[in-house]
């Protein structure tokens, strides 16, 4: 009698709980079907990854900021935006296997990254073969919207490096009045591409490029290949370096070595590093595609808000990440539905919408070949702030 | 900067380097030597040094030298621990012990993973980025300090060993355990201050060469492989045969990767660990006694 007891106890208790879960599934595909899911690619783990915060961060404002007007409307019917990300460790066969996940497992309506341009190389091939539309808002590779290598489905809304490069070897040949460089970066897709735009330009520049030193992207000690370099007598040197931790260690080596002009990528205008190098810092150069002026209150504005959301000040990763978000948000609407993604995709390509990146009247919208037209400028550490010295935010 | 200067610098450079691996390597000869065991999970002392260390100038907002100590201290503590609960239920069975150490890193790593994330961390080092220049030649402080540093440990190892009671007791064990047991030497108190010793010394190196890159879970690998390439160069169980092993090895990557190629910096060292296995399989400074 108490062993049936036990049984039939059991057995209500388990179909319960059978009951609940299907009850929670059910809950969570009705809230599928009034969600658009973003897929978002970024390095979570890995030296890269001291960026993901900054990315992760404005996508979170967007959606948020997105949600509370009420949505996208599609056919009268309001949808929910939200993401899913994953971690690509900076990995190409990584982003690979995150960004088949997001397709099959996920059905994403858009996928956006990598922030690495070896990633985002590599996932382009998926999104390429599944008619996904995919957008980078960091990786800066010349291929990425190369009419060689590019598909219809893939955007940029970040400036290659053969953009950034014309612009910042301008300013170094007419601004600063550069003769000589060396170029020192890690020996990855980044490094490759960076490297090799520069010394293109820099030499069309009249600037002559007196070595290109590329490293393990696994190193931390550069002092030897500094003074290799040293021996030469570069009037400046250029790092052409992605991750920060990377901007940071070469910084610091480059002024023990004895460099005193330096000119750092995007990734090195961080207020962190300034305050991390102290009195070596002062002087420090470094490409700025974005910075925050009171002087343009949108931007000022939307700076304040990350903050608030995330703690942190944001960055040339969290601008045009955010932008991305609203632009896929303004596709989706546009096309007035969530699950054609050609539809999509030709809506995204027409798009024009006020960003907060790059420069202060910035709209954003892409070419043929996917790319926004974004320019940029140098900065200087001053003082321990950032302070524009050529470019639109110097007023030049 | 001329040829000789270069030369000279570069030599400056390696030694920096080579004396930190000396650092770490004794402390994983220490334990081979006095225990026979040859312990995988040393990179990860490294690490948890290193990462000790990191907290306790950015928490507690220690200056850097306590909380170096603070992350020696630490260490030395979870070594104790180790010790007692992991490598003393299975002393004497070498198997077991080589797969107890690296069950051990794997853990420590994985555990370091989850609670401090993978993102590599910076610390505010006090040198910044000064350097002593020596007419045309320079050593960044972080460096001379890492010298330094290292120096005072070696002395104070030696001084240990050789002028203290546990000392004794420790070089009367690594050359017969059972005579000192004999002798009436506690045993398991040998072996958890050499476990102490060591997991402090590598605590040590990781907090120096912390501050001089950077922080992060999988930081104790590399160095843990040089280690093991210092001590067979100079010698299995032998302290002074890794001392000059690391410097060794400290010079081959800086020499190599300045007339050479810097891409090759992290294979130098085996090419010299494969060159003495040839000559020397016993080590360069197997004769010495420990």
């Amino acid at each position: 009698m108490k062993k049936k007891k036990v049984f039939i106890t059991m057995t209500i208790v388990s179909l319960l709980f059978c009951l609940a879960i299907t009850w929670g599934g059910l809950e969570i595909a009705l809230a599928k079907d009034n969600t658009i899911l973003i897929g978002v690619l970024n390095p979570m783990s890995g030296r890269v990854s001291r960026l993901e915060p900054y990315s992760i961060g404005a996508v979170k404002l967007a959606i948020k900021e997105i949600n509370e007007k009420g949505g996208i409307n599609i056919k009268g019917k309001s949808f929910k935006l939200d993401y899913k990300e994953y971690d690509t460790e900076c990995r190409p066969e990584v982003g690979v296997a995150a960004a088949e996940r997001l397709i099959e497992k996920d059905k994403v309506a858009f996928i956006l990254g990598g922030i690495c341009s070896s990633v985002t190389l590599a996932v382009m091939k998926v999104t390429e073969r599944t008619m996904v539309p995919q957008i980078t808002a960091v990786s800066t590779h010349p291929k990425i919207t190369d009419p060689k290598y590019r598909h219809d489905y893939m955007f940029r809304n970040k400036d290659t490096d053969k953009m950034r490069i014309k612009y910042i070897s301008r300013d170094m040949a007419e601004d600063l009045k550069i003769k000589s460089v060396a170029l020192i970066g890690p020996n990855d897709d980044f490094g490759l591409g960076r490297s090799d735009a520069y010394k293109k330009t820099l030499t069309s520049k009249g600037i002559k490029v007196l070595e290109t030193v590329l490293f393990n992207p696994k190193q931390e000690d550069f002092l030897i290949e500094l003074q290799k370099i040293k021996r030469n007598d570069p009037e400046a040197l250029i790092l052409c370096v992605n991750a920060p931790e990377h901007c940071e260690l070469l910084a610091r080596q480059a002024r023990q070595v004895g460099f005193k002009k330096i000119i750092g990528s995007a990734s090195c205008s961080s207020i962190k590093l300034a305050k991390k190098l102290g009195e070596a810092g002062e002087g420090f150069m470094f490409e700025l595609p974005f910075y925050v002026s009171p002087k343009v209150p949108h931007v000022y504005q939307w700076a304040k808000k990350f903050k608030e959301m995330n703690g942190i000040e944001p960055n040339f990763v969290s601008a045009p990440s955010y932008d991305a978000v609203y632009a896929i948000a303004e596709a989706i609407k546009n096309a007035q539905t969530a699950t054609n993604l050609k539809a999509i995709r030709d809506a995204f390509a027409k798009i024009s919408i006020k960003g907060v990146y790059s420069y202060p009247d910035f709209v954003l919208s892409f070419d043929e070949n996917g790319q926004a037209q974004v320019a940029s400028g140098i900065g200087m550490f001053k003082g321990g702030k950032i302070v524009p010295i050529t470019g639109a935010y110097a007023g030049k | 900067m001329n040829e000789l200067a270069f030369f000279v610098q570069q030599i400056i450079n390696g030694l920096s380097i080579g004396i930190i691996y000396a650092l770490m390597a004794v402390g994983l000869t220490l334990i081979f030597s006095i225990m026979d065991v040859l312990n995988f999970a040393h990179g990860e002392l490294f690490m948890l040094g290193a990462y000790f260390c990191y907290w306790s100038m950015h928490l507690i907002g220690l200056p850097f030298i306590l909380s170096l100590v603070m992350g020696i201290l630490v260490v030395a503590c979870i070594s104790t621990v180790i010790e007692r609960l992991v490598f003393r239920p299975i002393r004497g069975n070498l198997v077991a012990s080589i797969m107890a150490s690296l069950g051990l890193m794997f853990v420590l790593q994985t555990t370091a993973s989850l609670a401090w994330g993978t993102i590599s961390r910076s610390m505010h080092s006090p040198f910044k980025a000064s350097v002593l220049r020596l007419g045309t030649l320079f050593i960044p402080y972080d460096r001379l300090f890492a010298i330094l540093a290292s120096l005072s440990l070696f002395f104070g190892l030696w001084w240990f060993i050789q002028k203290t009671r546990m000392g004794k007791a420790m070089r009367a064990t690594s050359i017969n355990r059972e005579a000192a047991l004999i002798k009436g030497i506690d045993i398991d108190k040998v072996y958890m201050v050499t476990f102490t010793l060591a997991g402090a010394l590598a605590a040590s190196a990781g907090g120096i060469l912390g501050s001089i890159y950077s922080v992060a879970p999988d930081m104790g690998l590399l160095p843990l492989l040089k280690s093991i390439a210092v001590i067979i160069v100079g010698g299995l169980g032998n302290i002074p045969g890794a001392v000059v092993g690391g410097c060794i090895i400290g010079l081959s990557e800086a020499l190599g990767a300045a007339y050479f190629s810097a891409n090759y910096r992290d294979i130098y060292c085996f090419v010299i660990l494969v060159a003495v296995l040839l000559v020397r399989p016993q080590g360069l400074l197997s004769g010495w006694k420990r």
